[in-house]
Order: structure tokens, then C-alpha cells, then sequence
């Protein structure tokens, strides 16, 4: 970059500053927002009350998410054009640098049996990692909704139930409540529903302690929140998102592999 | 006890039981230094194999964070939903 266009930023940068400085308001006191509604759909006409099935919310976070699915489709399709079979552009070493690094996770983590499971780990990844993101640029961020990692822990404990199912038979499937011994089918029913439960909690609590550290230090430092926030930014926004995402996608693969009950029997 | 008084202990007690919960953090930490100083010796042991390391040290983390969590979000439930001053009107 040319030594002109630095300055140009810069004072471009500078005059956001001190409009900042003139025009905004401060903020009277401090409060954390859960997601907002935005519009509430009713199907049939039928006006609604809470938690009815006739109608559904259009929240913050599915908005958000929407503006997340945009982007990540035009940019993999933008990645996955003119494919060639010698690298010749960035963009082509730069695409088969992420694809691998997807499968190398999902081959490290599960082995070569469940490399076919590398589309569902890197969608949520992705997913995953630019919803957190989506906090730097000022909108509040799908992952620090329940609502939204719960989908994807309960998506992943499904797919954990079925390939019991598929490597183990229903009988097999049923004798692994009672193991090790008989007396644990209460504890090992139990787990069956808190591990979704754990699964989503990390990450949901993770960034939201992100969210709301962050959200603290732009109030409290109200018109001289300059530089001073970007440098915890990388921390709790940038790391967290990427530290949250790797954790949740490890975990669901970790799941994924301790279901597998043809590998127990081995041992 | 006047109602008034009564919905400010209410008040009060459930503000410092969120801090309280918050306590629960005492333990993941010292369990995630524990995890954080058997990685950095091992790394010095086997430097090679500090990818690996780094990792499964990652991992352990989040797995030592649960409780920290939960306590964290209980805490938040408690601070925001005010679950029994609400329902008693303050």
C-alpha cells in the first residue's frame, strides 16, 4: 500500500473520530439486550401467543444469520470457481489450503471411516465462527443466542443417535445404556441429554461473555472508545470466534467417534 | 417485615447470590493452570510435537470450562430475569 493512501485512512479514520465525538449521544446507562424481534409472522392469520406453533419470530439472530448464509455462499462460490487441476491464481491455493485444512482436522480427529463427515464439520465451522465475527461489525452476534448453538448441538447429538444405530444394531445400541454396569442406566440416559446441553453451553457462554466484556468497555469508555477496545477485539472477538468454533466442531467429531460402537468392540 | 423491605432483601440477596455462583470460576481456573502447566512441560519435553499438544491442551480447556460456564450462566439468568424479586413485584 502506497504511503499516500495510509494517510488518506487515516484521516478518513480521524474524521469518523471527532463526528463520533460531535454527533453521538452517550449511552445512560448499561444494559444487556437479549435478541430482539423483529417481526412476528403469523400463519393462517391467527394471532398468536408465546411459544405458539402458528407463528414464528423473526429475531436479531435469524437476521444476522441470514446476512451470514449470504456471504458465506457468494464467497465458497466465488472460491469454487475456475477450478483448474494446476494451481495457477491465489484464490485456487487459497481454496485448496482451506479444504485441507478441513479434511486434515476431520482425518486427525476421526480417522479415514468418517472422512464423509468433513461437509458437516466445516459448514459449522464456518457458520459458526463468522456468526461470532459478526460482533465486530457492531451487530449482535447469532451465537450469543442460545437458540442458535442449540440447533447445531442438537444436530450433531442426532447424527450422534444414528450412527450408534447404523454401527451398532438397536440391541447393541440398548446394552450400551447399561454399560459398564447394569446400575449406571439412569446416569448414561442422563448423559444422552446433557451432553447436547454442555455442548451448547460453552459456546453460547463463551461468547456471550465475549459480548458482554466488550459491551462494557464501549460504554464505560463512551466517547474515548478509540483504539483501547480493537485491542481486546482480538481477543474476545477474533480468537474467542475462532478458539469457540475449533472447540465446537472438535467436540461434535469427538462425539461422533466415541458413538461409534464397532470400534468398542475391538478393545 | 414491611413489603417494601421485604423486596429489597429479595432484591439483594439475589443480586449477591449471581456474584456468589460466580465463585464457581475459582475452580476451573486453577484446573485449566493445571492443564496449561502440564502443556508447556510437555512441550519442553517434545517440541515436535507442540501442534498435537496445543490441541488436545485446547480441548481439555473446554472441557475444564463447563461448570465455569454454567455457574456464569446462572448468574446472568439470576442478574437479568430476576426470577423472585420479579414475582414479587420489584
Amino acid at each position: 500500500m502506497k504511503k499516500a493512501s495510509v494517510w488518506v485512512i487515516f484521516f478518513i479514520a480521524l474524521a469518523f473520530y471527532i463526528a463520533g465525538l460531535i454527533f453521538a449521544t452517550p449511552s445512560e446507562d448499561f444494559s444487556v439486550d437479549g435478541a430482539q424481534v423483529v417481526k412476528e409472522i403469523e400463519l393462517f392469520g391467527i394471532s398468536s401467543e408465546p411459544l405458539s406453533l402458528l407463528s414464528f419470530n423473526i429475531t436479531t439472530s435469524v437476521t444476522v444469520q441470514f446476512l451470514v448464509v449470504v456471504f458465506l455462499g457468494l464467497l465458497f462460490f466465488f472460491l469454487g470457481r475456475n477450478l483448474k487441476v494446476r494451481p495457477e491464481s491465489k484464490k485456487q491455493m487459497f481454496t485448496e489450503w482451506v479444504v485441507g485444512f478441513f479434511n486434515n482436522m476431520a482425518k486427525d480427529s476421526m480417522g479415514e471411516k468418517y472422512i464423509s463427515y468433513t461437509p458437516f464439520i466445516a459448514a459449522v465451522f464456518c457458520f459458526s465462527m463468522f456468526s461470532s465475527l459478526m460482533g465486530t461489525l457492531g451487530m449482535r452476534g447469532p451465537t450469543a443466542d442460545i437458540s442458535v448453538v442449540a440447533t447445531w448441538a442438537l444436530m450433531t447429538a442426532v447424527i450422534v443417535q444414528r450412527n450408534k444405530l447404523k454401527t451398532g444394531g438397536i440391541l447393541r445400541t440398548a446394552k450400551s445404556l447399561f454399560e459398564p454396569v447394569a446400575p449406571m442406566l439412569p446416569l448414561n440416559i442422563l448423559s444422552e441429554f446433557t451432553t447436547p446441553l454442555t455442548h451448547s453451553f460453552r459456546h453460547f457462554g463463551n461468547i456471550l461473555a465475549g459480548t458482554i466484556i466488550m459491551s462494557i468497555f464501549y460504554w464505560a469508555m463512551g466517547y474515548f472508545a478509540f483504539v483501547v477496545p480493537a485491542i481486546f477485539s482480538l481477543y474476545f472477538d477474533l480468537f474467542g470466534a475462532f478458539i469457540q468454533a475449533f472447540i465446537f466442531v472438535t467436540l461434535a467429531m469427538v462425539y461422533l467417534v466415541m458413538s461409534d460402537l464397532s470400534l468398542q468392540e475391538k478393545k | 417485615m414491611e413489603l417494601e423491605t421485604l423486596k429489597a432483601t429479595v432484591l439483594a440477596a439475589e443480586v449477591m447470590g449471581s456474584g456468589i455462583a460466580m465463585l464457581a470460576n475459582i475452580g476451573p481456573g486453577i484446573g485449566e493452570g493445571f492443564i496449561g502447566a502440564k502443556a508447556v512441560e510437555a512441550v519442553g519435553r517434545q517440541p515436535e510435537a507442540a501442534g498435537v499438544i496445543t490441541r488436545t491442551m485446547i480441548i481439555g480447556d473446554a472441557i475444564c470450562e463447563t461448570s465455569g460456564i454454567y455457574a456464569f450462566i446462572f448468574a446472568l439468568m439470576v442478574m437479568f430475569t430476576r426470577p423472585f424479586s420479579s414475582s414479587l413485584g420489584a
